[in-house]
């Protein structure tokens, strides 16, 4: 397995590339560009920062020098605030993000699993029918409507909470119950389902029929297998989370990676949008690597070889 | 043929709309200020405001919008301000040079000024004539403020506009130093309204010893040393910009406030949350709240310096032909539109000028307002009677939901007046701009905002034919003519009479042709004093902040009844 990991990361490099070169081709594409405000510079002045940013240089140069001082770790600077590096705009936005992102994954985790197995055991009792009702209300409520109900009920009318911001635990509450409803529904929904589908395995009617306490019986016979599934969608759920979401960080004015990364292209900061976009990538890559691990981990019955690593599923 | 909805059944207006109910809901939960103002100062001189976007930039030569301007303008003091009727009055300068004080030569080409010799720096440093010699150089340093929008306002001084075009050098800029406090300004060019731009940010004085040690950090907390009556104490990407007052101000404007917080909230109806909740102290009414805030004792209602218009490519058909803008003037029902569309907030406008800027005549474009007859009259003369054979049209404006109604409206109300169907092109804001500067468009519609109160910065960049605004394509001998004469006529009466003249001919042109005049529509709290407010604000109160108290709430003195 240690080979296979190790195949896997060295795809690293070449995935980054691509993705950094389809980014720059895209991007240059879309037409506008960094200056095309509602102020529009003097063309004096548009020659002048064109140069300081390298934009008057032919395409395939810009690219070059990118990919150059990618190698070297340099992600450039933001084109908005000229003394921003975008190493510095990613760094506070990803602690920020994070943060919330992994309260939302605990959260949603927890909850999830557990309504997701409650209604599979009480399958078609009042705590199934609730669930069931619970996880549709979260999976079809948008965040933003979510977000704006918490807003008027708990800032607006009962004054109990902060309106947005970002920095103490009052401040956490309505963003990480806002990004938890629609992966704790999702969870709980395929949590269900899964249970249901090994409740009734052989091996779960041998535990039951040796005698092993019920909670055992769940735990680590039906729980263990059933969690698989869960596991395949908790990479990809952890690396959105993680990432942040625009409409989260927009409502609540946190100053997150996905507000970063959808002003960043609405305003064509070129050096922001492809520092967001290898990052995004990077950590997607890094998520669907470590839940093929975990697999192998949770189900004794998968094995990798490195042969296996040509099949680079990202 | 598809069906197609009603525009507020669309998804995102749907949204807009729930949530205006909802926040309506919430808020008319009375008071929120909770309790009694008093007339004494309060313990705490903090005022929190909201500001939608990050600024990009705490350089006051590369600051460009209005949360950049507003936040320059408390950091940096130039050689003049303005009063609060947009006067020039003298700020480092110790008075305002005119040709009879001697501060101005016969010929409007050399400005003598003499400095305050009891300015500083907030590091106690001396303020003196190098540092305003140093910042107009930099001012059209190629790699300096020639990166901005604003050094173009300056290219009147000897020297500068060679130096940023690339072929000249810093030290042929024409601003020096005869004496530590005294500056010589040196003007290729008459330009009357020289005074007017020295009171704007761009012209702050700057410190060259910081900025060649710092860098591009040098408008980083701690490093960033300015003149003015507050100082940057902190900068939180995204989240907020704190200043305090400045122990060391040098000007007759001491401020009360010790603090002012500048919370970046990108959402509208989550800042009116926040305001409600008391986590703001200003913040700007949306509009799809303003009817229920009409009247309300925190509301403040003020006019600025903007006009909406509908703009015309005039290098096609058929907007070259000046029958077919008449037409559209009269076709549009501007007191409609200000009601229907905007809550009423703003006024219906005939005239590019807008309402307080020099040279404004509300009798000019009084003959092109709404009448539909004369309209669907028009349209005949120019060969489309009842808008027969009238070519396709595109409408394109920059999408937002007050636009997308906007062109709704627009639509409608050429459809019944005079019989046309245009369609609209609704497109996300850095195409738009884009696009506009290109005149890559039919029509269009914008809006421009005042950088200063005077009509050279509405008519000569946007109409002459050689002007660097314009967009449009528009020409006419006549106007260009009077601009020519305008731009070096010393004598001001002279020169708003000649700007008044080539604003008629403008508006009997419809180069261009108006709708409303936007206003401003602001939350106050009541704790909050002296906000003195003009039509040439970034934010509310912005050039006066100095002015603005925080007043004691909650432990008012028992109610002693006047009655």
């Amino acid at each position: 397995m240690a080979a296979y990991v190790i195949q896997r990361i060295l795809w690293i490099g070449p995935l980054l590339f691509a993705v950094a070169l389809i980014t720059f081709i895209l991007m240059h594409q879309v037409p506008g560009g960094p200056w095309d405000r509602s102020k529009r510079l003097p063309p004096e002045a548009l020659e002048n920062v064109n140069q300081a940013y390298g934009l008057d240089k032919p395409l395939w140069q810009q690219f070059g020098d990118y990919a150059l001082g990618l190698a070297q770790g340099d992600l450039g600077v933001s084109f908005r605030s000229s003394n921003r590096p975008v190493s510095d705009v990613l760094g506070d936005g990803i602690r920020v993000s994070a943060t919330l992102g992994l309260l939302a994954l605990a959260l949603s985790t927890t909850a999830g699993v557990a309504l997701g197995t409650l209604a599979a055991l009480r399958k078609d009792g009042p705590a199934d029918y609730a669930s069931v009702a619970l996880a549709t209300v979260g999976a079809s409520v948008p965040s933003f409507i979510l977000g704006m109900l918490m807003l008027v009920t708990f800032t607006a009318y009962l004054h109990w909470l902060p309106s947005g911001g970002w920095g103490s635990a009052k401040q956490a509450v309505m963003p990480v119950l806002a990004l938890s409803a629609w992966p704790t529904a999702y969870i709980a929904r395929v949590t269900r389902a899964s249970v249901l589908d090994v409740l009734h395995r052989e091996y779960v009617r041998t535990a039951r029929a040796k005698g092993l306490h019920e909670r055992a019986v769940v735990l680590r016979h039906i729980l263990r297998n059933a969690l698989i599934p869960v596991l395949t969608v908790l990479g990809p759920v952890a690396a959105m989370l993680v990432t942040g979401s625009f409409i989260i960080e927009q409502l609540f004015a946190i100053p997150g990676m996905g507000r970063a990364f959808v002003t960043a292209i609405s305003a064509r900061d070129y050096g922001v949008i492809m520092g967001t976009t290898l990052f995004y990538t990077l950590v997607i890559i890094l998520a669907n690597l470590l839940v093929d691990v975990l697999y192998a981990i949770v189900d004794p019955r998968v094995r990798y070889g490195a042969a296996d690593a040509t099949r680079v599923d990202v | 043929m598809p069906v197609s909805l009603p525009s507020w059944v669309r998804p995102s207006h749907l949204v807009v709309l729930l949530i205006a109910v909802l926040v309506a809901v919430a808020c008319s939960g009375g008071d929120s200020d909770g309790g009694q103002v008093s007339n004494d100062l309060a313990a705490d001189q903090e005022f929190r405001l909201r500001i939608a976007g990050d600024p990009s930039t705490f350089d006051p030569q590369l600051a460009s919008y209005a949360e950049e301007i507003s936040i320059a303008k408390q950091i940096f003091r130039g050689l003049f301000t303005y009063d609060a009727d947009l006067n020039v009055i003298p700020s480092v300068a110790i008075t305002v040079p005119t040709k009879d004080n001697g501060g101005i030569t016969e010929d409007g080409l050399t400005y003598t000024i003499n400095l305050r010799q009891d300015a500083t720096w907030s590091d106690g440093v001396p303020l003196t004539a190098h540092n305003f010699v140093y910042a107009f150089q930099r001012l059209f340093d190629p790699e300096g403020g020639g990166q901005g929008y604003y050094f173009d306002f300056y290219t009147a001084i000897a020297g500068g506009e060679a130096f940023a075009y690339e072929d000249g050098s810093a030290e042929a800029v024409a601003v020096v130093a005869l004496d530590d406090y005294t500056l010589e300004i040196e003007l290729s060019r008459a330009q009357p309204t020289l005074p007017t731009l020295l009171a704007l940010w761009p012209a702050a004085p700057l410190r060259g010893d910081l900025i060649d040690q710092y860098g591009d950090a040098w408008t980083e907390p701690g490093n960033l040393i300015g003149n003015g009556p507050f100082v940057l104490a902190e900068y939180a990407p995204e989240q907020r910009i704190v200043l305090e007052s400045n122990p060391l101000y040098w000007g007759d404007d001491q401020p009360t406030l010790d603090t002012l917080i500048y919370k970046i909230i990108p959402e509208d109806s989550a800042a009116l949350i926040a305001y409600e909740n008391g986590e703001l102290d200003m913040t700007a009414i949306p509009l799809a709240d303003s009817s229920r805030y009409q009247g309300d004792s925190e509301q403040i209602r003020y006019a600025e310096l903007e006009t909406f218009a509908l703009q015309y490519n005039h290098t096609q058909a058929p907007f070259d032909n000046p029958l077919v803008r008449q037409a559209f003037s009269r076709a549009i029902d501007r007191e409609a539109y200000v009601s229907a569309i905007r809550s009423g907030v703003g006024q219906a406008a005939v005239g590019w000028l807008p309402p307080g800027m020099p040279a404004a005549n509300p009798g000019v474009g009084i003959d092109l307002a709404f009448d539909a007859d004369a309209a669907a009259g028009l349209l005949s003369q120019a060969g489309y009677t009842d808008g027969a054979d009238f070519p396709d049209v595109t409408f394109t404006v920059l999408s937002d939901p007050t636009n997308d109604l906007t062109a709704q409206f627009i639509q409608e109300q050429l459809r019944q007046n005079l019989g046309i169907n245009i369609d609209i092109e609704s497109v996300e804001e850095t195409v738009f701009f884009d696009r506009y500067f290109e005149t890559d468009f039919q029509v269009t519609w914008l809006s421009w905002f005042a950088d200063y109160a005077d009509p050279e910065n509405w008519l000569p960049q946007q109409f002459a034919t050689d002007g660097a605004f314009n967009v449009l394509g528009y020409s006419n001998e006549d106007a260009d003519a009077l601009f020519e004469q305008a731009a070096v006529e010393l004598d001001t009466t002279k020169r708003l009479a000649l700007y008044d003249q080539a604003h008629r001919i403008i508006i009997a042109d419809q180069a261009i042709t108006p709708i409303f005049h936007p206003e401003r529509n602001y939350l106050v709290k009541s704790h909050v004093a002296g906000l003195a407010t003009t039509a040439l604000d970034a934010e509310p109160g912005d050039w006066f902040t100095p002015s603005v108290q925080i007043l004691e709430t909650g432990s008012a003195p028992p109610a002693s009844d006047p009655e």
